[in-house]
């Protein structure tokens, strides 16, 4: 299997796994490009860091809506309004998705550290701006209670070349070296 | 006999304290948002706290490095201590437990109302 397609199983068994565990929900996925289309004015987005053998982000993006409605079925309490506690636990929907995605990549050899969840809540519009050399992996994610989008944004070439073996730090500052050298080698 | 619960997430605390009174114990609860707050929770309260469940990510201090921590003074390190996190792969699991030999348990985000009721049964009764 691609790189990218071990990505996209990975992240749509990470979701089955988290609605169906902390949600008792069966959700519907699809692969489709992250969109805020403003139906709604108001926007939450948590995102966790990933660092070492991925580099990267992974983001949930919520309307208002839909995160109150997340949370109050976390909490089996009705949310009306994007209080403290809402924001909370949209930011540890995130890190809950990506340790389970981190756990769901393992046996292909992936391995990566997680960092602590930021979460953004903004106004009227949202774009994930797709920087120089990275892609992103959007789906989209909906049950009878919310939706949301998730989007995993990595550098392009995990997808491409690297592979998992090849990952660790040390080989790359190897190669860096070699190149490194072969370009300065008198001739 | 307390209960400590080590989480940066409130909503995540939250759920796990439901989970508890849903199982019919009313010990107390005693909350930290992370490793730090934890030390001050545990130091001050060690002789009444008889469980402790600690998340891994958490800002400040991690709860890896509380863990660690915690199992090298002997006042502490006996008490039982549960991680509850996401962070779930082998050698995470590995790294806990080598961290801090005696821990009571692992248990891994997500999980249900049930798992969570089955791993602090046994030290609540
Ligand atoms: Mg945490």
């Amino acid at each position: 299997m691609e790189t990218k397609e071990i990505f996209i199983q990975s992240l749509k068994n990470a979701v089955m796994e988290v609605f169906s565990t902390t949600l008792s929900l069966i959700p519907e996925i699809k692969e489709k490009e992250f969109v805020f289309d403003g139906e709604q004015k108001e926007v939450v987005l948590s995102c966790i860091g990933l660092a070492g053998g991925i580099e990267g982000t992974l983001n949930l993006i919520f309307s208002r809506d839909s995160a109150c409605n997340m949370v109050s079925r976390l909490l089996n309490s009705e949310q009306v309004e994007l209080n403290q506690d809402v924001l909370d636990g949209t930011g540890e929907m995130a890190n809950i998705f990506a340790g389970c995605f981190k756990r769901h990549l393992e046996s292909a050899k992936f391995n990566f550290e997680l960092s602590i969840p930021s979460v953004i809540h903004g106004m009227d519009s949202l774009h994930i701006v797709k920087l120089t050399k990275t892609e992103q992996i959007s789906l989209y994610i909906s049950c009878h209670y919310f939706d949301l989008f998730l989007v995993l944004v990595i550098p392009s070439e995990v997808q491409g070349r690297i592979r998992p073996e090849e990952q660790k730090r040390s080989d790359q500052s190897k190669d860096v070296s070699k190149i490194l050298g072969d370009l300065t080698k008198e001739k | 006999m307390k209960i400590l619960v080590v989480d940066d997430s409130a909503v995540q605390r939250k759920i796990i304290i439901q989970i508890i009174r849903q199982a019919g114990f009313n010990n107390d609860v005693l909350e930290a948002q992370d490793g730090r707050d934890a030390i001050q929770k545990l130091g001050l309260n060690f002789k009444d706290v008889g469980l402790v469940l600690c998340d891994w990510n958490m800002p400040n201090l991690s709860g890896i490095e509380f863990i660690e921590g915690v199992a090298k003074v002997p006042q502490v390190a006996a008490i039982p201590l549960i991680m509850v996190t996401t962070e779930g792969t082998e050698n995470k699991i590995e790294e806990a437990y080598s961290k801090h030999p005696r821990l009571a348990g692992y248990i891994i985000k997500p999980f249900t109302a049930e798992q969570l009721k089955s791993k602090i049964e046994p030290f609540l009764k």
